[in-house]
């Protein structure tokens, strides 16, 4: 039952992965997305990371792509595909590619894949993934990291409102420049 | 463990079932478009609501800016909320002064960023 | 760390009971709500008959009972169509996406605690409320996609308008049951209602139950929140282009998470499944009182004109979110001190 949750899982989580990056439209990739994300999310649960699998789906399906969403709209690809065929992005961009590749596979490999071939740990401490569990984790061992979260939670919003100011110029610019009508 | 949570594929087994009865019966249930009805009724049907006079959705269709910054500050709100609630449920047990003051700490310095962008103008909607 | 996991109150999430019984219980609540859903339409239409001095349909059977079955009917005799610009697959797949994650919703509202074998609920997780904001959250690809995907304009806008109210309601919304889980100690719904037992939340977290009943109307696009479909000025918002049956999904699904915000708030603050009388009245009580805010959300689509869209968002960041995060601080500071 297990395995077969897991397989369907990863085909799906997997297939979406790459239909982000092979559909052209702006809007379907982000579509893909989502797509993925809740797949992954069923994995996560797999693992009895729980409130992980919760937080996955509110934060990033429900608000991180919310916000895709938008940019997609803006760009405009309702009808026509938009697909920024820039030569320099074409060269940089498999590059990068690449590049991400070879990281994750050192950290991957690096870890020496010692969980590979054992059926893994059998007595999961209970409780594991709930959200007491992660709470008190946040308080006792990260705290630090909690507290940055909310600092960097609000230099964020300083930079939202900061770009949000430059968009906001720039369209006035565009208005008054006789492109509006 | 994971077991409790086998009645969610029984429900959404049951919600793809109704939902794709509901999405699927007209083509089944309803009247068929006659093969080859070139009637202008027939065409005008195909054609998207309007009212007034008819116009193109423009290729350069945008929205304010309003929309990405309430999108942009929704998700720094959203980390707040899923960040509190697990040390909102272990407040009451733990019951200790020092987790209170990390959580009053947590949602103070998100109430100043609350409180900045409003300041800013960020929440009129124009 | 597992010495300070293991020290957690986990007792009652970790009953499971057998299999069979879950999915026969998953299927009595999908069938009770199912069912709840036309008698509510046909209820809300009587209702909001007798507010405006009218009968309210009263044709079809006696004191107009078989209303649900006629709309049923006409709607699942209407022509499928999709119109010119409409992305295909998509547009036939919207509709269904809102039925599947309010349907999904289901599982998570408590109808009773543990009784003999069975727990009277579809499921009890650590997760919890988390679970019927993540569906809600999933919902919510049904309406975009649906503007997004017929190829009208006024669809489109409906769906912006529609996505931008719902995550400005949702933090509020998030807030406000978060006093709850401070003073429960818990996520688990069952647990919250368990500790309801001397006073109920709606009491002591009364700005939260308020906040959350706003916030819930505006995330079902019910009235004074319904601009997402507001039919002065954008016919029917992302359902405009929608006939038939796939028109009767959005409703459907609207109705169904009214019942679902109203078993939420029930669960959370108004005792979920207490009342006088033997445990297996447990069920009775909580269907009723989701039924009693349900007509709760009638009489204010009587009683209040709709908002203006600015209004919409300013209301939700100016006033309910500073509200609710000021509950969340003073509930904090009093479930410590007392």
């Amino acid at each position: 039952m297990e395995q077969v949750a897991f397989f369907v899982g990863a085909i799906g989580a997997l297939g979406a992965a790459f239909a982000v990056v092979i559909v052209k439209n702006p809007f379907y990739s982000v579509l893909a997305l989502v797509i993925h994300l809740v797949f992954l999310a069923g994995i996560f649960l797999l693992l009895m990371a729980q409130f992980l699998a919760a937080a996955l789906i509110v934060v990033y399906a429900g608000a991180v792509m919310v916000l895709y969403v938008f940019v997609a709209a803006y760009v405009g690809g309702i009808e026509e595909p938009k697909w920024d065929s820039s030569p320099e992005l074409r060269i940089v961009g498999p590059i990068l590619a690449v590049a991400l590749f070879i990281a994750i596979s050192i950290a991957v490999l690096g870890s020496g894949l010692s969980a590979l071939g054992t059926p893994g740990p059998d007595d999961v401490p209970a409780g594991f993934g709930t959200p007491e569990a992660v709470g008190h984790l946040m308080m006792e061992d990260f705290l630090i990291a909690f507290e940055a979260a909310s600092l960097l939670l609000l230099v964020a919003a300083v930079a939202a409102i900061v770009l949000a100011g430059r968009r906001r110029e720039d369209r006035k610019k565009q208005l008054t420049g006789g492109e509006g009508a | 463990m994971l077991h409790q949570y086998l009645p969610v594929l029984v429900f959404a087994a049951l919600g793809i079932l109704v939902g794709g009865a509901f999405a699927t019966l007209n083509l089944v249930l309803g009247p068929k478009r006659l093969k080859g009805d070139e009637s202008s009724a027939a065409i005008r049907q195909m054609d998207p609501y309007e009212c007034g006079l008819p116009s193109e959705i423009s290729k350069t269709f945008r929205f304010g800016v309003s929309f990405y910054l309430v999108a942009m500050l929704f998700i720094l709100f959203d980390i707040e909320v899923v960040f509190l609630y697990p040390v909102g449920a272990i407040l009451k047990s733990t019951d200790s002064v020092f987790v209170l003051a990390e959580v009053v700490l947590f949602v103070a310095l998100l109430f100043v960023a609350l409180i900045y962008v409003w300041r800013k103008g960020a929440l009129d909607w124009r | 760390m597992p010495d300070l996991v293991l020290g957690l109150p986990l007792a009652d999430t970790n009953f499971v009971d057998a299999t069979w019984i879950m999915i026969v219980k998953s299927l009595v609540i999908f069938i009770v709500i199912l069912s709840l859903v036309p008698l509510l339409l046909l209820g809300e239409r009587k209702l909001l008959g007798r507010f405006q001095q009218r009968y309210g349909p009263n044709r079809v059977g006696p004191y107009g009972l078989g209303q649900p079955l006629a709309d049923v009917g006409k709607l699942l005799s209407k022509q499928a169509f999709r119109p010119k610009g409409a992305v295909p697959f998509l547009y036939e797949i919207a509709p269904a996406l809102t039925i599947i994650s309010a349907v999904l919703t289901l599982a998570i509202l408590p109808f009773g605690d543990v009784q003999g074998d069975v727990g009277f609920y579809g499921i009890d997780v650590p997760i919890g409320i988390l679970y019927f904001f993540a569906f809600s959250s999933i919902a919510f690809y049904g309406l975009l996609l649906g503007g997004w995907a017929s190829g009208s304009k006024y669809s489109f806008l409906g769906a912006m308008r529609s996505a931008a109210q719902l995550i400005s309601y949702e933090i509020a919304m998030g807030l406000s049951l978060l006093g709850v889980v401070m003073m429960a100690g818990s996520l688990s719904l069952v647990d919250i209602v368990k500790a309801q037992g001397e006073v109920w939340y709606v009491v002591p977290q009364i700005v939260g139950f308020l906040i959350f009943l706003v916030g819930g109307f505006a995330e079902t696009n019910r009235p004074p929140f319904d601009l997402p479909e507001a039919d002065a000025e954008l016919v029917a918002g992302y359902g405009t282009e929608y006939g038939g049956m796939r028109f009767g999904s959005f409703m459907f699904a609207e109705y169904m998470e009214m019942l679902i915000v109203s078993g939420i708030a029930s669960t959370m603050f108004l005792g979920g499944w207490m009342g006088p009388g033997p445990p297996g009245l447990d069920p009775v009580w909580m269907l009723l009182k989701m039924i009693v805010l349900t007509i709760f959300f009638i009489w204010i689509r009587a009683t209040l004109p709709r908002f203006r869209y600015d209004q919409l968002m300013s209301f939700g960041w100016k006033i309910l979110l500073p509200l609710a995060t000021l509950n969340v601080l003073v509930t904090a500071v009093l479930v410590v001190v007392t």
